[in-house]
């Protein structure tokens, strides 16, 4: 309807009742092209067809519905695209519990057709979107009445969750099928017992839906398996009956292919803000189902893109904010996913298994300019009951490299602290292999990069990046912690250095204070040569990943 | 309720039997009406009367059905009561014990702990992602001794700050004993659950079709259900008394909608939220909003006009894709033609 047709129904001046919605298209990157049959469609060459994902989005922040709103519950916490493993775990477990075998897992997805669409509003008013139509004898900025809930609304959300929420309930309860939702998908675990591919769950689910009178969208539904692509990631569950068991996840190759025929497509065309930040959200999307932070500190070059914060590049320039530029580091980092997705091990979650016993892993650099930059490292098995140290001092190639920023910090304590990490992995790698790590940090900056793989800082996001990368090869599960300066042990490593005596390496006595000799006595560790990376493999992150992949 | 209906019958006959001793009462002088036509008018009005005590008497059994009746669904939408016949309510209630005898298990669920608040077992309900964190709530609480923080860590409970953000819902742990303990009779099972729940749902369809009918849709929900897809609401209330699921507004929600802006009610399985204004100060400030709607429409007009013609290249093939996606909508009936 036109302004006028709509102040004839609503209301004009203050009596107006709605509040119209602007409605955008948004690029959301490219997506497999599906026939009139709904089935994926192929190249003859075998490569998938790609069309670009538009998303209709109401602006409901600029409208002021969001902050128009008050809410009294809210969506967390929900179904993570390792769901899978949650379920393989309880069937693993209660299976050895009840003592029968464990039985063939299979899963298959559904997805709520237009899900937001189905569900209606109470206030339709407040629904109403504006566009732009082209249609011949009907041009013009138009009205549209929606009866369903818009793309845009904070409130669209919790509204919709509460009904997948029921199904999934009631699936469970009257048909024993342990299902969950993240939002419309649905993954719906099941058994293939005795020569059946599954045993009814999917057509349960399907079937509540149709009693509700519900839609599911049929073309995106795929079939129990034991591998199927959930939340855009490859699950693999086929080995979860075995001896040891486990499940398996990776990025799903449509998805890695189609954001790297974006960046290759950038590459020549160039890169806008919004189509970096795209891209970020992709390979953010798509990093979540490899080990920890993998890769995150890689995309900081698209992330200056997005021009919503300040990075500096490499060599102090200030990132350009409205360039559509490709740039060498843009290039660079291309370069670098597609190396990491071609090597990335799949995230592998082990079922069933009793803890092994953790370790613990406590690092520490000193960092004086003119003097001493140590790096220190005690690790403790709790399995054997062993501890081992090891110490040494930073390189002057790495001090270089961390120069080569362009930043020229007087002070690196940030960046010694972080490589102290680095060594700990890198020396007892052998060690820390498939195991639970506590890794005790006393330095915030670099804890922060630690945790989130990422760091404002180049050089930093550029540790962080080999630390993941070489974590993710051990298959390792770190867990950092911060420790009090004054409690770290492996401080002591850091400032005194080792000394051979007797045929082995021991701190030097002469430089330990008596209660730091009373700490190195009761750990009774073994010594380990410190293996540290050298500049020019800090500089190639190619290596972490072929190093981690063994 | 009874006594003044009963009284309001009462004044009606008497007032009728004054307009038939003294005509005046009830206008001007009519011509005489001829007996047989009092003796008619009286009949019927008797049998309105007769009918109306015994629509009391309905009324009454109806409420105390409804009173007796466990149905938290039934209680919420009050004025329910006034759209189900004694009937109805029967059919309801043996739905709803057909329902339950379905169960595979005790009704179980979950709700998300508050933010900041600490689950049973002692885990944090959502990680604050502080590094620092206060020294009470570390796993290891030594500040100054190596010693003892190594000695402490190799013990340590971790828990407290790397709880799971999701845990397996309690249902599905619970639903995956039944299927371990089914075994190789899950799918004869499955298949016999699905098909006594379809035979439910056919019921429950009949009486959704009345409640419909009888409790009126909101302008949305009529819309869609005209046009897209028929929500039988009726078999969603037996499912959310059977599974005793706190989110009673749910049903209702589908015959007269959800609220978008305003204040959304608490759905009581999501997550609570405090909200952040007192709703006093909110509801002005909507007002106030609200009271800027024609001009803001009028803005919008301009704006997407003006965005339209002049646009070129990508950002116009933008928008002529994003105004064909939303003719979709329109020829799928989620949205009305403009």
């Amino acid at each position: 309807m036109t302004i006028d047709q709509l102040r004839a129904k609503y209301g004009s001046g203050p009596r107006m009742v709605c509040r119209p919605i602007q409605r955008h298209g948004i690029v959301q990157g490219q997506k497999q092209q599906r026939g009139p049959d709904g089935v994926l469609m192929f190249h003859p060459n075998g490569a998938p067809v790609n069309v670009a994902k538009i998303r209709l989005v109401d602006d409901s922040r600029r409208s002021l519905h969001n902050s128009h709103l008050i809410r009294t519950c809210e969506t967390v916490a929900p179904c993570p695209f390792t769901y899978m493993a949650y379920v393989c775990d309880a069937v693993v477990l209660q299976s050895r519990g009840m003592n029968v075998p464990v039985p063939r897992v299979v899963f298959s997805t559904d997805d709520m057709r237009s899900a937001y669409r189905q569900v209606p509003t109470s206030d339709p008013e407040m629904c109403i979107v504006c566009i732009y139509s082209f249609d011949p004898g009907n041009v013009g900025p138009r009205f549209v009445e929606n009866w369903g809930h818009n793309f845009g609304h904070t409130s669209s959300v919790s509204n919709y969750w509460r009904t997948p929420l029921l199904c999934c309930q009631a699936a469970r309860h009257l048909m024993a099928i342990p299902v969950d939702h993240y939002c419309d998908d649905y993954a719906t675990p099941d058994f293939a017992l005795a020569g059946l591919p599954d045993c009814g769950a999917a057509a349960g689910l399907s079937g509540l839906h149709d009693a509700l009178g519900l839609i599911l969208e049929p073309a995106k539904h795929q079939p129990p398996n034991s591998s199927n692509v959930f939340l855009g990631v490859v699950c693999d569950v086929s080995s979860a009956h075995q001896a040891s068991p486990f499940v398996e996840f990776r990025p799903s190759s449509g998805r890695t292919d189609r954001v790297m025929a974006m960046l290759d497509h950038a590459s020549v065309e160039g890169l806008s803000a919004h189509s970096a930040q795209v891209i970020k959200g992709k390979l953010g999307w798509i990093l979540q189902s490899a080990w920890g932070g993998v890769g995150r500190a890689a995309a900081q070059p698209l992330v200056s893109r997005t021009g919503t914060k300040n990075f500096l590049l490499p060599g102090g320039r200030p990132a350009p904010p409205e360039t559509h530029l490709w740039t060498p580091e843009l290039a660079s980092m291309t370069q670098f996913f597609r190396t990491l997705f071609k090597f990335l091990p799949p995230l592998r979650r082990t079922l069933g298994a009793t803890p092994r016993g953790r370790l613990l892993v406590y690092s520490d650099a000193q960092y004086s300019q003119r003097g001493r930059k140590g790096l220190g490292v005690v690790v403790t098995d709790t399995l054997t009951n062993t501890s081992y140290m090891c110490g040494g001092e930073v390189p002057d190639d790495i001090l270089a490299w961390m120069d080569s920023f362009g930043s020229r910090k007087k002070q690196k304590i940030n960046q010694c602290e972080l490589l102290a990490v680095i060594a700990a992995v890198m020396t007892f790698g052998d060690i820390l292999r498939d195991r639970e790590l506590l890794v005790w940090v006393d330095n915030v900056p670099a804890l922060s990069a630690a945790v989130h793989g990422y760091s404002h800082a180049p050089e930093m996001a550029s540790l962080s990046n080999a630390l993941h990368l070489l974590l993710a090869g051990l298959s390792a599960a770190p867990r950092f912690l911060h420790v009090p300066g004054k409690a770290n042990p492996a401080d002591i490593p850091s400032r005194v250095p080792f000394v051979r005596r007797d045929g082995s390496h021991a701190l030097d006595p002469d430089r330990l204070a008596p209660a730091d000799a009373r700490v190195v006595a009761a750990l009774r560790a073994c010594y380990r040569p410190m293996v540290l990376p050298t500049a020019a493999q800090l500089g190639n992150l190619k290596y972490f990943i072929r190093r981690g992949a063994g | 309720m009874r006594g003044l209906q009963l009284l309001r019958n009462g004044a009606l006959a008497g007032w009728f039997l004054l307009c038939l001793a003294r005509p005046s009462v009830a206008g001007p002088p009519p011509a005489p009406a001829p007996p047989g036509l009092i003796a008619g008018v009286c009949s019927v009005f008797a049998v309105a009367a007769a009918a109306s005590i015994a629509s009391d008497h309905h009324l009454t059994g109806l409420r105390a059905r409804v009173d007796g009746l466990r149905s938290p669904q039934i209680h919420a939408i009050y004025p329910l009561r006034v759209h189900f016949s004694l009937h109805d309510l029967g059919e309801y209630e043996a739905c709803q014990a057909e329902l339950r005898a379905l169960l595979a298990f005790e009704p179980v669920i979950a709700r998300p702990m508050p933010k900041g608040a600490a689950c049973a077992d002692g885990l944090q309900a959502v990680s604050d992602h502080m590094f620092i964190r206060p020294v009470e709530t570390r796993p290891v609480r030594v500040l100054d001794d190596r010693l003892d923080h190594w000695r402490q860590a190799l013990t340590c409970d971790v828990n407290s700050v790397f709880g799971p953000k999701y845990v397996l819902p309690p249902a599905c742990v619970k639903a995956i004993n039944q299927m371990l303990k089914l075994g190789d009779r899950l799918p004869a099972w499955r298949a016999g659950q699905l098909r006594k729940l379809r035979a439910i749902a056919k019921r429950a369809g009949r009486l959704t079709h009345s409640l419909k009918r009888s409790y009126g849709l909101g302008v949305a929900a009529a819309q869609l259900e005209a046009k897209v897809r028929r929500v039988n609401v009726v078999l969603l209330m037996l499912l959310c008394d059977v599974l005793e699921h706190p989110n009673v507004n749910l049903p209702r929600a589908y015959l007269r909608g959800f609220s978008v802006t305003g204040v959304i009610p608490d759905s009581h399985v999501l997550r609570p939220q405090p909200a952040a204004d007192p709703e006093e100060e909110f509801w002005v400030r909507y007002h106030q909003t609200m009271s800027t709607n024609d001009g803001w429409s009028e803005q919008l007009a301009r704006q997407v006009a003006e965005r339209a013609t002049s646009s070129r290249g990508k950002a116009l093939g933008l928008l002529r894709t994003s105004w064909e996606l939303t003719k979709t909508d329109i020829s799928a009936g989620f949205v009305v033609s403009p």
